[in-house]
This record gives structure tokens, C-alpha cells and sequence, in this order.
């Protein structure tokens, strides 16, 4: 029943949104409990979308990123809290009378249509009429670069190709919301790239607001405009690649987005810290008692440079690995093992060698969930 | 490789050497428990069923004598005719009948019943422990004369005329073949059934689809080969069947099973029964061959 769905136009503002439009999706305190479970799947998780943002969810499996997902697309209904697609409370509102469209994991195209059906399919819910709904599935379909595969059934297709389809059929509506529910996730490596590409440029044409969810820090930090990361159910951290990246707010998101130096420290004073028999500045403010702190691997410098830098120590090089476009090191300070990363390396197992970084590179980091 | 390695012709992995026999030996030795099987349980009874139909019976002797008599007699005969009408039209109601109960029985348990679905599938194919005769005779009780349904409409004040409505018509013989034919057509349904992903249904939700469009765009569709396979052997369980007509049909519920015994039994024309068997069996191939036209799946369930 179009109707019923929820359309821009009926979208009533709450009262602290008056003025400017509602975020796309809010989330507000929302939990929930699968029956005959102990744990909530999803626990009090608040995410405000806005439009046209490239909003990914990562986190490892069991982290609630899917059950998340689902919540918004009204496969499942929360235990508690408010889900709002354009300020209004979706709750109860089934998932065919959202303005919301889902591509797969494993695809979902109906088996028993040809390509062409399986796109019209959203028109024709829609009640879109039989004269426009040819030149829009034609148009989703060269979107995607598949055109030329209208006739096909789905299992006549490989992975990557059936994936374009689903994206053609969840676009073709136009729907004011996009839910990538690990889209790439049964492809291989080269078919992923190609993908991610795609994904990037349709978001980019047609302007809808996509989520997407993901294990894969990487897909998470290339494609988004903001980031929330998940484990256990909660969100560990929301804010820009850059953000999540350079300042984590736990140690968790630090140890899960890249490779990182967690260091356990006890306050020193107000902006230093230490570690064993290390002591050094840190970015901000140490709290009480224990607490970690973040050094990425690339932020670590050594030689010459590494004298002039706040934190200054002498280590002996423990291992050493070309990876092609950086050698990673590890080095052993005191009683430490720290991993670095450099451009150029020309010592040898054994040396020692000059390390340090900056106090900006040296992030506090709480210590994640309880 | 060095050329100590035994000699390069024999040692590569793709030149297996292969000793024995011929590979088509191995298959058919394979093959030959299931050929067996089909050829005495199958094959031959039927071979000998339809040279029995070309032969005559002489005073309860069968002769051999190729002849298209038996055949004729059949085809000329308007008994022949009322009876396969008569048979057609029970076998096709109480098929379709049980066909779309099974399946709106497969639907719920699939559907709504989660882990106890297998229980209550088993539930369904319970009746198959008991013997044929027992579930027939169980029928006879119910809707005879002192059965439970003339029971019911004898103590809401009807007369003798409405408690002798049902046993020995062609309404008894619809209900009794119906309820016998629901586990079989329930067995290709529910596994049809079983086996849309649920993830098609959630697409369908995704795109604006409601429960019944659901049902009607994919789930319909996707099982209808298997519906068409359970309506199949359902008719065919039904159409040939004898037990069920001598016990609940009386006059107006004689099929053409009730010939092909007669002729075997008291006639004594074992000749002119099997004519009535090979008629039997070709009607119904040719129904299955319709069938196998709308079974066709091209999809693959993935």
C-alpha cells in the first residue's frame, strides 16, 4: 500500500529536529533480545544518518551489526528504544511499508524471474505503471553495467553479476534509504574492488543515503563518510574514517581498525604516562589509574628523525618484514615490543637502533566495555 | 624430475596405467541390483498385462491368441465409458482436493510451527502406519448409517432420509479417497515448500510485497512443481484403486478398479481385466505426462 510507506513528504520533524530536515535514520536507545537468548544481540545503540551519508557499521560477527541492519529495514522489531526513518517512529511498521531498500549478503534475486523481472519487481509493488516501468528497469540495469544480461535467469549468472542485480533492483525504487547488508562479502578479491568502485561511484550519482555493513575495516575506512563501530552489541565508536582511525576511543576500535601498539600505562602527570620502564607524552589528558594508549605502527619513526621526536627511545630490532611498499619492523624497548612501520631499512636483526614519535601519535584509549 | 624417476611415459599422474576390464563392465555391474528390480517387479508383470490384453479368455482360460477384441468390447461398452468418466471425476476432485489441503497443511507447519515442524510433518504421515483397510473401514463408520455424521444430524431432529446421505455415493468416495490421498500429496509439498529460502521472502517484503503477494509472486510459484508432483500421485494412488469403492461406494461409487476385480474375480476374464488394467495405466500416464508439463522448474534454489 503506497500509501502507507513513508515518504519524504509525510515525514513529520520532531520537535529538536524543527527547523532542519530529520536525519534519514535515528536509532534511539535501541536494544534487542532474541528470545531464549542471555545476551541482548543489540544493546543500547543510538546512531543518528544523515542524508546522502555513506554510514558504514562495522564490526566482527556476533558484534549486532546485521540484527542492526535488520531492525531498520523491519526484518526484526527492537526489544526497546525508537527506530525513526525521517524523524518518524517506525516501530510496528512492517519492512514492505518502509521507503527502505536491502541488497543481500547471499543476493535474494527470485530464482524463478529473469533478470528484468527481478528488477521491475519494486515498480511493480509500487503500482509504477507498465509503460515507465521498462525504461527504469533499463536504466538501473545500465547503472550497473548489465544491460545486457536482462534475459538471463539468476543462476545463469556468476556472483559478482548477480550482486549487480540486486543493487539494480534495491535502487530501481529509489527508495531514500540503501541497506548493504555485507554485500561483498561472497566475492573474491578482484570482483570486490570492481565492486567497491561501483558502489562508490552509484552513491555518488544518485545521492541516496547508504548503510553498510561490513566486517572489513578496510571496505569500512575507504568507502564511508562516517563510521560506527560495533562489538558485542554496542557501538564502540561513531565518527569519520579519519577519527575512528587516528583517535580511537577504546582500545578495542584502536586494536580493530589497522594494526596498532597498545601499551598499558599508569598516569605520570597531566599529559605523560608510562609503561614499564617507558615513559612518554601523550595527546591528551591521562585519566587515573590504568589506561591504554595507541601508537600506530606508520606513526613510528627511526634514525635521526626519531631523536628530535617527544618520545625518544632506543630499541633493538627483533624482526624484520618487506611488504612491499613498507618494511614492518618489531622492535624490542625495555620490556616492550613495539611494531613499526618505515619506508626504508637497512639494518639487520639485532641492531639497535634509534625509535620515537610524537605526542599526538600517542592516543589514550579506554579500556573497552566492561 | 630427473630421468631416475621411472620412465616419463608411465609416471605422469594423468597416465594412471589401467588394467581390467572395460569401465561400461563396472557400470552396469553398478546398475545391475536397481536394473534387476525394475525389470521382474516392473517390466515384466506389465509385459505380461498387456500381451494378457491382446489374448482371450476361454471359460476362465486364457488363450493365446492375439486379438484386439478385448478392446473392442471395452471401447463399445457404455458401462466402460459412465465407469471411466465416473472415475475421472473422483480421481481428479479428491486428487485436487487433497493436493490443496496438504498444501495448506505444509504451509501452516513450514510456516509457523519452527522447530516442531518434523514433529508435526510426522503427525500428518502417521496414518500411513495403519493399514489401508482400517482407515477405509474407519470411514465407513463415520459416515454410515450409525456413524458419527448421521449421529450429529439425527440428534439436531433429521429424519431417516439425512442419516443415509452420505455412505455409498459418490460424496462418500470423494471424502474417503481424499483423506487417504492427503499424506502422499502432503510429502512433495511440504518438502517444495521447505525449501524457498526464507531470505526470497524478505527480498519480497524489501521491494513492498505483502504477505499475500508474497505468496502469490514467489512462494507460489517456486513450489508449484512440487504440488503438481504430490496432485500426481495422489491421482494416481486413486484413480486405479478397488478397496476403497467396494467398502464406500456401493452402486453409484463402482470405479474402474471395481472392473478390473470383477473381471479377475468373479468373471473369470483375465483377458478383459488386463485390457481394463492397460487402460487404467495409460490414462494415467497420460495424465502425468500433462503434469510434467507444468513441473518444469527452470530456476535452481540456490
Amino acid at each position: 500500500m503506497p500509501a502507507e510507506t513513508i515518504s519524504p513528504a509525510e515525514a513529520q520533524s520532531t520537535p529538536e529536529a524543527a527547523g532542519a530536515s530529520p536525519p534519514v535514520v535515528e536509532l534511539r536507545q535501541v536494544r534487542k533480545v532474541y528470545p531464549g537468548t542471555a545476551h541482548p544481540a543489540v544493546d543500547d545503540v543510538s546512531i543518528i544518518i544523515n542524508e546522502g551519508e555513506f554510514f558504514s557499521i562495522l564490526g566482527s560477527s556476533g558484534s549486532g551489526k546485521t540484527t542492526t541492519l535488520r531492525m531498520i529495514a523491519g526484518f526484526e522489531q527492537p526489544t526497546g528504544g525508537q527506530v525513526l526513518l525521517s524523524g518518524v517512529d517506525v516501530s510496528g511498521v512492517p519492512a514492505n511499508h518502509r521507503d527502505v531498500n536491502t541488497v543481500f549478503q547471499n543476493y535474494a534475486l527470485f530464482p524463478h524471474m529473469k533478470v528484468r523481472a527481478n528488477v521491475a519487481y519494486p515498480l511493480k509493488m509500487k503500482r509504477v505503471s507498465r509503460a515507465e516501468i521498462g525504461p527504469r528497469v533499463q536504466e538501473a540495469l545500465e547503472r550497473v553495467d548489465m544491460a545486457s544480461y536482462a534475459d538471463r535467469l539468476p543462476h545463469q549468472l556468476s556472483g559478482g553479476q548477480r550482486q549487480r542485480i540486486a543493487l539494480a533492483r534495491a535502487l530501481v525504487g529509489r527508495p531514500r534509504l540503501l541497506l548493504l547488508d555485507e554485500p561483498l562479502g561472497a566475492l573474491d578479491f578482484k570482483l570486490r574492488e570492481s565492486m567497491l568502485g561501483l558502489l562508490k561511484r552509484l552513491q555518488r550519482e544518485v545521492g541516496i543515503t547508504f548503510v553498510y555493513v561490513t566486517h572489513d575495516q578496510g571496505e569500512a575506512l575507504a568507502m564511508s563518510d562516517k563510521v560506527a563501530v560495533m562489538s558485542k552489541g554496542r557501538v564502540e565508536q561513531i565518527g569519520t574514517p579519519q577519527e575512528i582511525y587516528r583517535v580511537p576511543a577504546t582500545s578495542f576500535v584502536a586494536g580493530f581498525i589497522g594494526k596498532t601498539n597498545l601499551l598499558r600505562c599508569q598516569a605520570a602527570g597531566p599529559t605523560s604516562a608510562r609503561s614499564g620502564s617507558m615513559r612518554f607524552a601523550t595527546s591528551s589528558a591521562c585519566s587515573q589509574g590504568t589506561f591504554s594508549v595507541s601508537v600506530r605502527p606508520e606513526a613510528i619513526v627511526v634514525g635521526d628523525d626519531a631523536r628530535s621526536c617527544a618520545n625518544h627511545f632506543s630499541g633493538v630490532v627483533d624482526d624484520v618484514a618487506f611488504l612491499g611498499h613498507v618494511y614492518e619492523l618489531q622492535a624490542v624497548v625495555g620490556d616492550q615490543r613495539l611494531t613499526l612501520r618505515v619506508d626504508e631499512f637497512n639494518g639487520a636483526r639485532g641492531d639497535v637502533i634509534d625509535i620515537g614519535w610524537s605526542a599526538e601519535a600517542t592516543v589514550v584509549v579506554e579500556e573497552a566495555g566492561p | 624430475m630427473t630421468a631416475a624417476v621411472g620412465s616419463p611415459a608411465t609416471s605422469g599422474i594423468a597416465t594412471r596405467p589401467r588394467t581390467g576390464l572395460p569401465a561400461w563392465v563396472g557400470r552396469t555391474f553398478q546398475l545391475a541390483p536397481a536394473l534387476v528390480w525394475i525389470a521382474v517387479l516392473v517390466l515384466v508383470p506389465n509385459l505380461f498385462l498387456l500381451l494378457y490384453s491382446f489374448w482371450t479368455s476361454s471359460y476362465g482360460v486364457v488363450v493365446p491368441e492375439l486379438t484386439t477384441a478385448n478392446y473392442t468390447a471395452l471401447f463399445s461398452s457404455e458401462v466402460f465409458w459412465i465407469l471411466l468418466r465416473r472415475t475421472l471425476v473422483i480421481a481428479l476432485v479428491s486428487a485436487a482436493l487433497a493436493t490443496v489441503i496438504a498444501y495448506a497443511a505444509a504451509y501452516v507447519i513450514v510456516r509457523r510451527f519452527g522447530r516442531y515442524k518434523l514433529l508435526a510433518a510426522l503427525l500428518i504421515l502417521i496414518p500411513l502406519w495403519v493399514s489401508y483397510l482400517m482407515r477405509v473401514f474407519a470411514w465407513k463408520i463415520i459416515l454410515g448409517d450409525n456413524g458419527f455424521l448421521a449421529g450429529v444430524l439425527r440428534t439436531l431432529g433429521f429424519g431417516p432420509d439425512a442419516t443415509s446421505l452420505f455412505l455409498y455415493s459418490q460424496t462418500s468416495m470423494i471424502i474417503t479417497l481424499t483423506y487417504v490421498a492427503i499424506p502422499y500429496a502432503f510429502l512433495s509439498t511440504y518438502t517444495a515448500l521447505e525449501r524457498v529460502p526464507p531470505h526470497l521472502l524478505e527480498a519480497a517484503a524489501d521491494c513492498g510485497a505483502g504477505a499475500w503477494t508474497r505468496f502469490r509472486t514467489v512462494i507460489l510459484p517456486l513450489t508449484r512443481p512440487g504440488a503438481a508432483v504430490g496432485f500426481a500421485i495422489a491421482f494416481v494412488l486413486v484413480f486405479g484403486d478397488y478397496v476403497t469403492p467396494a467398502m464406500v461406494g456401493g452402486l453409484d461409487g463402482t470405479m474402474l478398479g471395481t472392473l478390473v476385480l470383477q473381471q479377475f474375480g468373479p468373471g473369470s476374464d483375465w483377458a478383459g481385466g488386463s485390457a481394463v488394467g492397460i487402460t487404467i495405466i495409460a490414462t494415467g500416464l497420460l495424465l502425468l505426462a500433462v503434469i510434467s508439463l507444468f513441473t518444469r522448474l527452470e530456476a535452481r534454489l540456490d
